[in-house]
């Protein structure tokens, strides 16, 4: 009972000073934003007739009171696709970062508190994987399972594993000697109390900054796969994609890389504003 | 120490086996037929046949892995289904372009990221902290090609400074180098900075301050050292992002290197190229990672105890 | 100064929208009078060169770059027409069977070895073993020498298009000795008879050449020549614009009308011979009722497709056969836009609420775009496609082994229509993709091979077309239009329909 209120109130004081940090709220509105917009997709801009089907006299038109960011060269309504496009990110963001931080933390903490051998091939494996970089690995995985969604996600994901698992590792072993731990087990706590009780906490700050970063990195390396040519498939409205897409016409319609490039941004800020704004709130040395 | 770097390096090996052996699945059990690729499409379905039998195509999975193995071991890594050029040689004409990109880049992102993530945290909250932390963040929330992009549209076309592709001379990296640089400097900036703020609030810097000694000389003796050790980790990881990252410059930049040369050697599924190509990004990055572990141990005593044991 | 930061972010923001609005009118320098006086040129080369060895190379943009380095027996002018080269003439048999050409007599190789008939057999016997043989080789019987400087060649039946065969860099001579000593290694430093001589190749960068001034005819004016390797078509325009390269061959559609108003360039568009069409496989549900084929081919717009693939460039075709080429007649049946109709054969065929497919697509920019197209017209008719996105070996080997049910392809059109036809219908031929298979069809191509009488002849086409249209195993779509883009000092050009540059004929002024 005491545990429970213990952990309530501490979760009510992070939210009282994220609540103080105004850039963290910038962020959480334009997120907020972003997720209604991404939840209300279909009452906003009906997906069939506005954001998939081609109108191809209508193309390349610039801003007006029909299509607020224009049409693009298949005369689709930007706007619309924006829209929809931001279900897409979202998804892929928030779920090749939360799989990959779930296993690949499970598998840092782990190597990082026990050391020895179960270090080593723990961090063997991962090595393995981090043998060729992320976005290659990610490259040949849906060259492998071949385009779409899920198999976007599951490359992703595979390929997000081992660096939050090095990350992790890491805070692990500059916390695990401090004297707290020490203390800990002294009085005999035993190792997952330890890990959960006393490591994770104090590891959670530089977890978080990089997770954050991951949903940042992740939308991006996303739009980026898509950007080469794989990854979702048309006529879906992926960004990076509609990207690539637009990129053909920069000179002629501008608008067609300008409203979803800042599509991308505002999100990806937005989530970075929040992860800073959570990394402060959360840092219980920072406790008044 | 020499035989704790003997030990890593042996590790390396089956490191290398697991992951030759996961790309070498990965390609062999994905539709496309390279005897088919290599002919092109006019090529009869007997010439397709024979060219199969020569490069033992026909045989299962994991006999060609065995074989693979075998020959690579005598130091034999084949040919490139395109080129017919031996692997190596395609391999070396390609990396100097990419390793100097992925280098020059590494050091731009480290000498801008963590002087301005050390200043940041120093004087937190100040206008500069302000404006470098919103400039890290721009950086990280933009796609990379989409720097590249405007990049060349304002340095080449408008101002007509930078070429637009090509390295002939040392002004063609310019542009990519920034492009690739912009997020693993925007990174390494709110690291440093973040650990940086941690190490600060420690009790031992506490401890320095209140014994009286001067900031600056907490920062440089205390805080830089100790706040270093996780910046190292992240640079080391972002060597490998680096590395990847070269695919998109690459791309938007029109540039030959390694990393292109992997992934469309990767769709095209030429074999000995891909293998060939990860081996060596394996050993070049798992170098890189043991070089990360030494400074890591030469910075942290607590971690060269460690492995000393 | 969370207020301020704001306001940085938004400058910020701004800054690169003005930018990159305000870059849409900016002119960089590329000029005209340093070019007056160069002996260089760089050229845009839009893939990786497959092989130095022109019969081995199985890409036409890599064919048609390494060619100028060698020369073929004949070459052809921008209306088609034959024109000697290394044969300075020829004499045609009456049957229509024997081909006798009389070589050059003072012609070197780059290795300084005199051109001979052995050379030029070498080269048509070598022709016959090679993987694309059975495409461009499949008319030759046998070659003979008559003598140091004549030779004679056999084809195995009468056929009027092989002179337009010889054209193509696929009939490059070949040095016998260099070939032979290159053992089938495509990438062995080229030796050909051309105005150019092979410098290095870099995979991913460049071909460079140089002049050869030991050439049979007047030296090139062009001293150094570098194809740069340029896949990407945002860069290559803005490459193009920055004078990194002086001439490119296919300007997309969107960039032509903004070239033509710069007076700093020249765009010179042309009609080409490369019809792109799509292929429906009869042989796998439910493309096996032909009404569900027609349906498709009434479902699309041509017109309106060609401005999104294309940005409005390239001629609509329906009928296969362009009207300028024998036996191209107005009455065949043909698949206007006609949403009603396609709806109509759908329901009669049991489709009425659509069904599923896969498109299966090559990775180029027509390759994406146009399927995508076909998408949304096809999501009218309740019918859902799903694209498939191939690198270019994986998309050749699924179309050739027949592995889809719809897809799309380009071919090289001659102006004589048999070769075309036999590609794409006679039951046999590779190239037919989706296994076209039609007894009637095939005994037309062949009567129609052999018919020495041009008003028959045209009958056999006239039938053969019904036929294969009401069929609609492919859909044509349109023969291409390429625009070539260089500095208006750049003088000489002359585009043909086969998309074949001769630098020789370059110069700057």
């Amino acid at each position: 009972m005491a545990e429970k209120t213990k952990k309530k109130s501490f979760y009510i004081a992070v939210w009282k000073r994220l609540k103080k940090n105004k850039l963290a709220m910038i962020g959480l509105s334009i997120l907020i934003i972003m997720l209604t917009i991404a939840v209300f997709a279909d009452i906003i801009a009906d997906y069939d007739t506005l954001a998939i089907k081609q109108n191809i006299n209508i193309r390349l038109e610039g801003v007006s009171k029909e299509h607020w960011f224009g049409t693009d060269s298949y005369g689709r309504d930007i706007f619309a696709r924006i829209v929809h496009g931001s279900r897409i990110s979202l998804i892929i963001g928030i779920f090749a970062v939360s799989i990959p931080l779930v296993i690949g933390g499970l598998i840092g903490a782990i190597a990082g508190y026990f050391g020895g051998l179960l270090d080593n091939i723990l961090m063997r494996l991962m090595d393995m994987l981090l043998a060729i970089p992320a976005i290659l690995l990610a490259i040949a995985i849906v060259a492998a399972l071949g385009p779409g969604m899920i198999n976007l996600l599951i490359a992703l994901s595979i390929a997000g594993i081992p660096g939050y698992a090095r990350i992790v590792k890491s805070s692990v072993i500059t916390i695990k000697d401090l004297e707290f731990v020490e203390a800990a087990e002294a009085i005999g706590a035993g190792t997952t109390r330890i890990l959960i009780r006393h490591i994770l906490p104090n590891i959670l700050g530089p977890v978080i900054v990089q997770a954050t970063l991951g949903i940042a990195s992740t939308i991006i390396n996303a739009a980026a796969l898509s950007f080469i040519g794989l990854g979702i498939q048309p006529p879906k409205p992926e960004w990076g994609s509609m990207l690539s897409e637009g990129r053909e016409y920069i000179r002629q319609a501008p608008h067609l890389i300008t409203f979803t490039g800042i599509a991308i941004v505002l999100t990806v800020l937005s989530l970075n504003l929040i992860g800073d704004g959570l990394r402060d709130a959360l840092d219980p040395r920072l406790k008044d | 120490m020499y035989k704790y770097i003997i030990k890593r390096l042996m590790m390396l090996i089956p490191v290398i086996l697991g992951i030759s052996f996961i790309v070498f699945s990965i390609i062999s059990l994905t539709p496309g037929d390279p005897a088919r690729i290599i002919l092109g499409n006019h090529a009869s379905e007997e010439a397709v046949e024979n060219l199969r039998q020569e490069l033992g195509l026909n045989e299962p999975f994991i006999k060609r892995y065995i074989s693979y193995v075998g020959s690579s071991i005598k130091g034999d890594f084949g040919s490139s289904y395109r080129t017919g050029k031996p692997v190596f040689e395609d391999i070396f004409g390609k990396f100097p372009l990419t390793l100097k990109l992925a280098l020059f880049s590494m050091l731009l992102a480290t000498a801008l990221g963590i002087p301005i993530g050390i200043i940041s945290a120093v004087k937190r909250y100040s206008i500069i902290d302000g404006a470098s932390m919103i400039f890290a963040l721009l950086m990280t929330s933009m796609p990379s090609f989409w720097i590249g992009l405007m990049l060349i549209l304002i340095f080449s076309i408008k101002l007509d400074i930078f070429p637009v592709t090509g390295v002939e001379n040392i002004k063609g990296y310019v542009l990519p180098t920034i492009t690739l640089a912009s997020f693993s400097m925007a990174i390494i900036t709110r690291m440093t900075r973040s650990t940086m703020l941690e190490v600060i609030r420690q009790d031992y810097v506490r401890t320095a301050r209140a014994k009286g000694a001067s900031t600056k000389r907490i920062i440089f003796k205390h805080c830089i050292r100790n706040a270093l050790i996780p910046v190292v980790t992240v640079i080391g990881i972002n060597f490998g992002i680096l590395l990847g990252g070269t695919v998109i410059t690459e791309t938007v930049f029109a540039l030959p290197g390694l990393g292109t040369l992997l992934v469309s050697a990767i769709r095209m599924k030429d074999m000995p190229i891909v293998m060939g190509a990860v081996i060596f990004l394996a050993i070049a990055f798992s170098i890189i990672n043991l070089l990360v572990d030494l400074i890591y141990a030469v910075i942290d005593p607590r971690v060269k105890a460690q492995y000393s044991r | 100064m969370i207020k301020k930061l704001g306001t940085l972010a938004l400058t910020f923001v701004l800054m690169i929208t003005l930018a990159l609005a305000g870059c849409a009118n900016k002119t960089a320098d590329v000029s005209t009078e340093k070019n007056k006086t160069r002996e260089d040129i760089n050229i845009r080369l839009k893939t990786n060169v497959d092989s130095l060895d022109p019969q081995l190379s199985s890409n036409d943009y890599s064919s048609n770059a390494i060619l100028n380095m060698y020369n073929t027996l004949v070459i052809s002018d921008s209306k088609n027409n034959i024109l000697p080269c290394l044969a300075k003439s020829w004499e045609i048999s009456d049957d229509g069977l024997t081909y006798t050409f009389f070589i050059e007599e003072n012609v070197k190789f780059h290795n300084n070895k005199k051109l001979t008939a052995e050379d030029v057999k070498f080269t048509l016997d070598r022709a016959l073993t090679v993987p694309m043989g059975s495409t461009y080789a499949f008319m030759i019987n046998r070659t003979d020498i008559i003598n140091e400087h004549t030779v004679k060649v056999t084809l195995k039946e009468p056929y009027a298009p092989f002179m337009e065969y010889l054209v193509l860099p696929f009939y490059a001579i070949l040095n016998k000795e260099a070939v032979t000593a290159a053992n089938g290694d495509k990438f062995a430093n080229p030796v050909g008879t051309g105005p150019f001589k092979f410098v290095e190749y870099k995979d991913g960068e460049y071909l460079s050449m140089t002049r050869n001034d030991d050439y049979f005819k007047t030296p090139a004016k062009i001293k150094d020549v570098k194809f740069k390797i340029i896949i990407d078509q945002t860069t290559m325009t803005m490459a193009l614009e920055k004078g990194e390269i002086d001439f490119l061959e296919e300007l997309p559609g969107a960039e032509r009308e903004r070239f033509k108003k710069d007076k700093r360039f020249e765009v010179l568009e042309y009609p080409t011979n490369y019809l792109h069409y799509f292929m429906l496989n009869p042989n796998i549900e439910p493309l096996k009722d032909k009404r569900v084929r027609q349906a498709i081919g009434y479902a699309i717009d041509l017109e309106a497709a060609k401005k999104v693939v294309y940005d409005g460039a390239g001629e609509v075709n329906y009928t296969i056969l362009r009207s300028d080429m024998f036996g191209y007649s107005d009455n065949i049946p043909r698949y206007t836009y006609n949403p009603e109709k396609a709806k109509e054969l759908l329901k009669e065929a049991g489709y009425a609420n659509g069904f599923n497919l896969k498109f299966v697509s090559v990775d180029t920019v027509a390759g994406r775009k146009a399927p995508q197209v076909m998408q949304g017209y096809l999501a009218d008719l309740g019918i859902t496609m799903e694209i498939e996105t191939n690198e270019f070996g994986v998309y050749a080997q699924k179309i050739t082994g027949s592995d889809f049910v719809i897809s799309c392809c380009a071919t090289l059109a001659q102006n004589d229509p048999d070769t075309l036809l036999y590609q794409l219908f006679y039951s046999t031929e590779m190239m037919n993709m989706p296994k076209y298979n039609n007894p009637e069809v095939d005994k037309l191509l062949d009567l129609q091979r052999k018919e020495v009488n041009e008003q028959k002849r045209k009958e056999y086409i006239k039938q053969i077309m019904d036929i294969v249209m009401e069929d609609a195993t492919i859909l044509p779509y349109l023969y291409r239009e390429d625009a070539a883009t260089y500095p208006v000092s750049l003088k000489g050009v002359t585009p043909k329909a086969n998309c074949i540059h001769y630098i020789y004929d370059f110069y700057w002024d």
